[in-house]
């Protein structure tokens, strides 16, 4: 069987440390603004890999991603201006409430499973929306939360930081999606009869599935709102669940780091499409269904079964 | 030897079809026992009974398991505990990961026997028990070319031997096959005929091979029970039942 090194595996630790090595080569080359842009790119494609675990190696579709994302972001940011935390102590706020969130709602979408599993999802995170929009002494209601500290000041010390979380982060849930675990994942989504039937506990595995990666989107939320300073409901909004289910299928979903280029891709192309035309959301529509087409497999898988293909191998 | 599993009054009602009708079946350790019957005998409803995906209207079945108790009704159980028991299933429409390649759906049944899915500071796939018994069953299955292909790719009929050796990683005492060459051109079905004859040199367990093609059940069964409208007609070796006017009847009609 193939034994190289695991560690060698361009779809995986490989790839990704090229990836940030020209990511941390960026600033050298580009302007803060960029800088910024990039690192909001990063975050999103944390958070889609974090989504991947449970679409791409679970099999289940969630539509309330929005919702870890948001209150990750809502959790340092009123740990930091409301309540005076300090980073570590909001960080540690966050974390908590990302795990008694993702609990309680896991445990009561995963009832279902399939579509009857996304609208129970789209559901919580609209609720949880709601409830940050109404909140207004806590949350600041539809203006959101303004002046949020940055930890090491700069935009481009920040974005280092971020680089390092996420390499960590994401080493992490390769190694975790490679090991057992991440098999048992994986039969799920294909077949979680046959899984049940070999000795799986299909349910308690989905139930890991769901809090892992709601914790990975949520951490990526967290690092965000100290990037941009504030914080807007916005994020919460199911919009932005249906933006990261976009940007995992847009990299591709069966390829480990293919939600995390399709972070940074999206978040590049609605810059882009920023600048062309004040329609922007027109224009990205139209590039985004253009890239589905033309690379159904998503642009990473796109990459490798060309790659296969020029090599002579089936698939 | 005790019988592996028993079949005792067995009844399975779908409204006023009696699909199981009453039935007492026994398999013995290591026989190879084949299951036949018109359509609609009843036949695959006996086996969902038998390894738990439906539930008996009354009757028990009785797994094996050794020690002072001897026996244990797993009647009503879920098809995972009865598995767990060493009764294990292969299915009519093959029940295999898709999207993962041949090794690693074995990788995976043999991680999940053995539990040790909870190990997350392992890969999975350099694991020596579990390659050890993968690479066995890639050569016992003659899958080894197929080892890094995509499972949902291969053709029907390895579909079908992959989901058999998915079935085995349990290391059961009674394999039950549905219906194994159903579906398969003439070409394929000697080499399911072949497998099971190797697997029962191979490995340690009694099979029941449900079967329409009674070509295949004579030529691999030491004994054939015949099932007719719910119930057993008749029971022998495959030259008394193939002698047996009974028989001829349910499957051809009085006129013959």
């Amino acid at each position: 069987m193939n034994k190289q090194n695991k560690y060698l595996d361009p779809t995986g630790p490989l790839g990704l440390i090229i990836i940030f090595l020209v990511l941390a080569l960026a600033p050298l080359f580009v302007g803060p603004f960029y800088v910024r842009l990039l690192a909001v790119g990063i975050l999103y494609g944390v958070a889609a890999v974090g989504f991947n675990i449970l679409f791409g190696y679970t099999g289940l579709l969630s539509f309330g991603h929005a919702m870890f994302w948001g209150m990750g972001a809502y959790g340092v940011a009123i740990g930091l201006e409301k309540f005076g935390l300090g980073f570590i102590g909001s960080f540690t706020l966050a974390i908590c409430i990302l795990l008694g969130l993702s609990v309680v709602t896991g445990f009561l979408s995963l009832r279902h499973t399939k579509i009857y599993f996304a609208m129970l999802t789209l559901a919580f995170g609209q609720l949880v929306y709601a409830i940050i929009l109404k909140w207004r002494d806590l949350t600041g209601g539809d203006e959101g939360i303004y002046g949020i500290p940055r930890p090491l000041e700069t935009v481009t010390n920040y974005y280092y930081l971020i680089i390092a979380i996420s390499i960590v982060i994401l080493l992490l849930i390769w190694r975790l999606l490679n090991s057992p675990l991440g098999v048992a994942f994986q039969t799920i989504r294909d077949n979680p009869y046959r899984a049940e039937v070999l000795g799986y506990p299909v349910k308690r595995v989905r139930m890991l599935s769901y809090v892992v990666s709601g914790l990975v989107t949520g951490v990526a939320g967290m690092l965000y709102s100290p990037l941009q300073g504030a914080i807007t409901p916005e994020s919460l909004y199911w919009t932005f669940s249906a933006a990261i289910v976009f940007m995992a299928v847009l990299g591709g979903p069966r390829i480990f780091i293919g939600p995390f280029i399709g972070g940074i891709v999206y978040v590049l192309l609605m810059n882009y499409a920023m600048d062309i035309t004040e329609y922007w959301m027109m224009a990205m529509g139209i590039m985004l269904a253009l890239l589905i087409y033309l690379l159904p497999q998503g642009i990473v898988g796109g990459i490798f079964d060309y790659i296969k293909k020029a090599r002579g191998e089936t698939k | 030897m005790k019988p592996v599993l028993i079949g005792k009054g067995l009844k399975k009602y779908f409204g006023n079809v009696r699909a199981v009708d009453g039935v007492f079946i026994q398999i013995n350790p290591g026989e190879v026992v084949g299951l036949i019957g018109p359509n609609g005998a009843g036949k695959t409803t006996l086996l969902n009974l038998l390894s738990g995906v439906l539930k008996p209207d009354s009757g028990e079945v009785l797994v094996y398991v050794g020690g002072k108790k001897e026996y244990i009704n797993v009647a009503g159980w879920n098809p995972a505990k009865i598995t767990g028991l060493g009764v294990a299933r292969a299915f009519q429409i093959p029940n295999i990961f898709e999207n993962m390649t041949v090794i690693d759906n074995l990788r995976a049944a043999i991680i999940a026997s053995k539990k040790l899915y909870g190990k997350t500071l392992r890969f999975y796939d350099r694991i020596n028990d579990v390659e050890r018994e993968a690479e066995k069953l890639l050569k016992l299955f003659g899958l080894i070319e197929k080892a890094e292909s995509i499972a949902g790719g291969l053709g029907h009929g390895e579909r079908k031997i992959l989901d058999i050796a998915l079935a085995l990683t349990v290391k059961p005492k009674i394999l039950m096959l549905d219906e194994p060459t159903a579906g398969l051109s003439a070409a394929e079905k000697p080499l399911i005929i072949d497998l099971i004859r190797k697997l029962k040199n191979e490995i340690n367990a009694a099979i029941l091979v449900v079967e329409h093609d009674l070509d295949v059940v004579f030529t691999v069964s030491e004994r054939v029970v015949v099932m007719h409208e719910g119930k057993i007609l008749a029971e022998g070796t495959p030259e008394e039942i193939k002698s047996d006017i009974r028989v001829r009847e349910a499957y051809f009609g009085e006129v013959l």
